[in-house]
């Protein structure tokens, strides 16, 4: 590219002097009456003259039609991966190696409801909180395998959520593992068919206009451990249709030395999902298993004592989970799911339109998005549905303002609709709750985003405690 | 600073810290309002109490018979509408289901159940005269009883004999202090359960290792007392219970009737109880309070017993309470099969504020004439002045639109005569004063008012046998403890505040002669014409001492004789001293080593109203029957 540059500045420059050189050459001032000229040679050197101009205006054609082009090429050579793909029949090298990192300080402000008036201060609680994360990535669209392992700064037991409190006292701080998968691409269509293996981004689709996801189900923060199958099972006619299924487990218990209910806590999901051009629909079915696993309750003994085996609650009613499903007692100290499986059919539907507005931004289109939510294994407070519109806007090059969205969220969701554990913590706080969300998010630049959202909604138990919150967000991806 | 300036601020920071503990801020109050606090009174604008008509208090469950006649149509519907599904009336007098939330260990389904003493009362109106007590259940029922529990019997189908319930757990004497035995589903003893699940069983004495380290296995009643008054209880300015306690029983009293005090006073040395209420409900207040709720006074706030009835004993859970009661026996049994939790916080406090506003009958007539003018209210008038009560200050203090005598004397604004006779009153302080209510709702109707609560709330000793003694061979040798159980005290005590075992509330007398039977903290004193109950009344004269015991024996057949055992229950039974003039008769009093000898007269094992039913015993039969005369009028 440098020497293409090179070659064009430097014809346009020969071109140039050889104009100017030839009108120093014939000493044609600019001031005072031209002087009488012989007719033959001004001919001459006039025909010459016109000759070179129309070259000039040729060679300006030209250098304008190689900048624009220049421009082009450079755009592409910025969007274009580092490494050219391997030519046909040459074995794929390596896939690039990425170094991720993201860091977002976010001011949180909520303001809990209090039936017990636990809070005897100010009504609201705020402060700081902070997310870092920071990995490698191995991806390109042609490699059999790809992966990634990313770690994050000091996580809560809490699966759906990133941020921790500032401080730490100072002390250490704490890094866990955030993710690390592996993905097998088989077939020479890379996009065919994916298994996934490890701890891994979630597979499920729910949604995909610009930043917002639905979180009805599933928290954007949450990374499943499991295996994960995608396959693209049709493509034609600008309709595609693909499905994602996967085993996941949450804990699991042996059934060794521990006094209570063991085995593994899991999933079993599959989703199908169609896309065509404006439309995308999708169908789930999530499979939870063994749900009161880690429950144990001190028993009556035959010689007329109790046992005195420590009572637990079941593993993901335990302290630092979102625990907003129904609970009821099944012991002294151990309290559990309702039932012992939870299985959920979540149908999804989104749509989009674009909008004639690429002065704001090129792709501007409004969005909407519906869920809902069905635990076919529960009798009651088993319905979920939330709906979605937003709008997509902005770009960073042509655009009036840099990438921006605003979106408007409603959700009614009962308590054992979904497992709250994974679910949005955000808004709801897991399950069992109705109110809406409303939010945006603007790119300042491509590394540096700002976002915001306000959450109104009457929240567990029993929808009988208003819950407000905002929380503003700064954040940095490379 | 001079150091007299130090000494000053040092004292104000101090009283200042002490304060902080039982008095509040405007703001405080404002914003704690589970604790329920009481602001001052303005004493120079306090009223009589709004009562309901003794003929419509209590005779159905509406607003009519419930409730202050001022209070708005809209919280008389929103509280008070039976047929609402949504009203705390509703709630509280509807059976529930275990899919609505009972159990999945209960002891009553409905909170109706620990409030139906008229149920018994109905029973007993068949087959004799119960005066002029109530027989419609409602919130201003007691807790009914027609036997004595067995224990062994409470587990099968037959139906309970007594709305009481039981407590349980191990005391260690040493070091007083009390395991609720949680482990096993105390300290409630729960005897009804859900689905499969099986109701609670008292531990096995050989497999209880407190009793191997110095425990005793305790084991008590307790009866819910009727709910009338109590927002009444709530809006007293805690520093106006607190002035009437003399722990060091400085204080005597003037009274003409025989025999006088054994101790440095009137023996009557109550105190206020203290307690947390962070550590009865989620949301308590986490400030050490004075007590008033509850048989030991052990509650500082209201709130603390609607959601313990409601979880205890019915078995829902809410955001106060949010935990199950459980057994060990019901282990991995699903027999809660009502999602938690079962009542929300709006439904706990919508009941709280039915019964804040539930409101007081009127005293009858008979009391409130000016001059008696018949021979029913010369008695009652004359029950009253035996009780120690100024019946003018009474008078004038409960009636609308009379000029309260004696305003401003400590004395005659709590309707205390000079001559306090039986000194009844030492306890049973006939007026209190509210102070500002917490209730938004019926805050103007329960605010800066004279109420004839008949009760200091104070907690006082009520006597007990040492524990370290052979109760079975007191029982054996002593028949003055056949019948009716006269040891009052159990050491039972969770979360009981700074009580003792022996330590009971003043029981309000608010109501009294219109709730009725059965009496005291467990119902132990209860009408039943079939089997009754008995006791053994303290002899009044030689001539009576030498009376065989059964001729002493009085059964428990009417309203009369269940007052006069109450009376005489409030103490243990009468020392053999008093009776042989001198020498004490030892050979109906267990001889236990001189330490331990309760049969003394100032044995510090009895109770603290020791001296004013020794001069029960002596009043003659028709001061007796004026007492209990009176106390019906009330």
């Amino acid at each position: 590219m440098k020497r293409l540059l090179t070659s064009l500045a430097a014809s346009s420059l020969v071109a140039l002097s050889l104009l100017s050189g030839s009108r120093v050459a014939h000493g044609q001032p600019d001031d005072g009456p031209p002087a009488k000229e012989d007719p033959e040679p001004d001919d001459e050197a006039n025909k010459a003259l016109e000759r070179l101009e129309s070259e000039m205006r040729a060679l300006r054609a030209e250098h304008e039609k190689m900048k624009v082009e220049l421009a082009d090429l450079k755009r592409k050579q910025a969007e274009a991966p580092t490494v050219l793909p391997p030519a046909k029949g040459e074995e794929p090298g390596p896939p690039p190696l990425s170094p991720t990192a993201s860091v977002a300080m976010r001011y949180d402000n909520i303001f809990p409801p209090d039936p017990t008036e636990q809070f005897q201060g100010d009504p609201y609680v705020d402060g700081f909180r902070m997310r870092v994360r920071a990995g490698v990535r191995l991806y390109d669209d042609t490699s059999l395998v790809n992966g990634e392992v990313r770690l994050a700064l000091g996580q809560p037991q809490n699966p759906a959520i990133g941020y921790v409190s500032l401080g730490e006292g100072f002390r250490v701080a704490t890094v866990g593992l955030d993710r690390y998968w592996a993905g097998f691409r088989p077939f020479d269509d890379r996009s065919f068919i994916q298994v996934t293996v490890g701890k891994m981004p979630l597979p499920f689709w729910r949604g995909d206009r610009g930043r917002w996801r639905s979180e009805l189900t599933w928290d954007s923060d949450v990374n499943p451990t499991g295996v994960a199958l995608d396959i693209k099972l049709f493509e034609q006619a600008g309709v595609v249709v693909d499905n994602t299924a996967g085993y996941f487990v949450m804990h699991d218990i042996e059934d060794l030395r521990f006094v209570g209910l063991t085995g593994p806590v899991s999933l079993i999901a599959d989703q199908l999902r169609v896309r065509w051009t404006y439309l995308t629909a999708a169908f789930a079915f999530y499979d939870y298993e063994n749900l009161n696993t880690g429950m144990s309750a001190p028993g009556a003994l035959t010689s007329g004592g109790v046992s005195a085996q420590p009572a637990a609650n079941a593993f993901l009613l335990q302290d630092g989970f979102q625990a907003t499903n129904n609970r009821i007692s099944y012991g002294p100290g151990a309290e559990g799911f309702v039932k012992e499986a939870f299985r959920i059919i979540n149908p999804t539907l989104q749509g989009h339109i674009p909008l004639p507005l690429d002065t704001l931004g090129k792709g501007t289109e409004l969005f909407m998005f519906v869920d809902y939510s069905h635990n076919l294994a529960v009798e009651d407070d088993h319905h979920g549905i939330g709906g979605t519109a937003g709008l997509k806007t902005g770009d960073h090059q042509t655009g009036w303002v840099s990438p921006l969205e605003l979106w408007f969220t409603y959700r009614l969701v009962q308590a054992d609709a979904t497992l709250a554990t994974f679910a949005d913590s955000n808004l709801g706080g897991g399950t069992d709750f109705r109110g809406f969300e409303i939010g945006a998010s603007y790119d300042a630049t491509k590394s540096v985003s700002l976002s915001a959202g306000y959450f109104d909604y009457l929240g567990a138990p029993s929808l009988s405690a208003q819950w407000r919150r905002f929380f503003v967000d700064v954040r940095w991806d490379y | 600073m001079r150091s007299t300036d130090h000494l000053f601020w040092l004292c104000a920071l101090a009283a200042g810290c002490y304060g902080g503990e039982l008095t509040d801020s405007a703001d405080t109050i404002a914003d704690r309002d589970l604790s329920g606090i009481a602001g001052p009174p303005d004493r120079g604008s306090v009223r009589p109490a709004e009562v309901i008509g003794r003929d419509l208090f209590g005779m159905a469950n509406g607003p009519q018979a419930l409730t202050f006649g001022s209070l708005g149509d809209a919280p008389r519907a929103a509280l008070f509408d039976a047929r609402d599904p949504d009203s705390p009336l509703a709630f509280f007098v509807t059976p529930h289901t275990a899919e609505d939330g009972v159990g999945p260990m209960f002891n009553q389904n409905r909170c109706g159940g620990c409030h139906e003493n008229a149920r018994d009362n109905a029973v007993v109106a068949e087959s004799s005269a119960v005066g002029d007590v109530l027989l419609v259940n409602s919130p201003v029922a007691r807790a009914g009883r027609r036997a004595v529990t067995d224990h062994d019997l409470v587990n099968t189908p037959l139906q309970s004999p007594s709305g009481a319930f039981t407590l349980f757990g191990d005391y260690f004497v040493a070091d007083r202090r009390f395991d609720p035995l949680a482990l096993f589903g105390g300290p409630v003893r729960h005897t009804g359960a859900t689905g499969a699940c099986f109701v609670d069983r008292l531990p096995d004495e050989a497999a209880d290792p407190n009793l191997a380290s110095g425990a005793v296995r305790q084991v008590g009643e307790r009866a819910a007392p009727s709910y009338v008054g109590r927002g009444l209880i709530e809006a007293i300015y805690a520093p106006d219970i607190e002035a009437l306690s003399d722990p060091e029983d400085r204080v005597s009293s003037l009274s003409t009737l025989v025999p006088s005090p054994s101790c440095a006073g009137d023996c009557i040395s109550g105190r206020a109880n203290q307690n947390r209420a962070d550590a009865a409900i989620v949301g308590g207040d986490p400030i050490v309070r004075l007590g008033r709720f509850g048989l030991r006074a052990a509650a500082p706030s209201l709130l603390e017993v609607v959601a313990a009835g409601a979880q205890r004993d019915l078995g829902y859970t809410h955001p106060f309470s949010p935990t199950e009661e459980q057994n060990p026996y019901n282990a991995g049994l699903i027999c809660d099969v009502a999602p938690d939790p079962e009542l929300g916080a709006d439904e706990v406090l919508a009941l709280r504020e039915m019964i804040r506003a539930l409101a007081p009958p009127e005293l009858a007539p008979a009391l409130l004439v000016a001059e008696p003018d018949d021979a029913a209210s010369t008695a009652v008038h004359a029950g009253a002045q035996l009780f120690g009560v100024d019946l003018e200050a009474l008078r004038t203090r409960v009636v609308t639109g009379e000029e309260p005598t004696g305003f401003g004397d400590e004395d005659a604004d709590r309707a205390i005569s000079v001559d306090r006779q039986l000194n009844c009153v030492g306890c049973h302080t006939p007026i209190v004063v509210t102070g500002q209510s917490p209730s938004t709702t019926v805050g103007e109707q329960l605010s800066n008012r004279w109420v004839p609560l008949f009760s200091d709330l104070l907690i006082h000793d009520m006597g007990s046998l040492p524990l370290e003694g052979d109760l079975d061979a007191i029982f054996d040798s002593h028949p003055f403890f056949n019948g009716v159980r006269r040891n009052l005290a159990d050491f039972v005590l969770p979360n009981q505040g700074v009580a003792t075992g022996a330590e009971w509330r003043t029981a309000p007398l608010l109501a009294f002669g219109l709730v009725g039977p059965p009496f005291l903290h467990d119902a132990r004193v209860f009408l039943n014409p079939i089997a009754p109950a008995y006791f053994y009344y303290g002899s009044r004269t030689a001539d009576e001492a030498a009376l065989s015991l059964e001729a002493r024996r009085v059964e428990i057949v009417d309203v009369d004789t269940a007052i006069r055992a109450a009376i005489e229950l409030h103490d243990l039974p009468q020392p053999p001293d008093l009776d042989l003039d001198g020498t004490p008769d030892y050979a109906s009093c267990p001889p236990l080593p001189s330490a331990l000898d309760w049969c003394r007269r100032d044995s510090p094992f009895r109770s603290e109203a020791k001296n004013v039913v020794e001069k029960w015993h002596a009043l003659g039969d028709a001061e007796q029957a004026q007492v209990v005369a009176f106390l019906k009028a009330l």
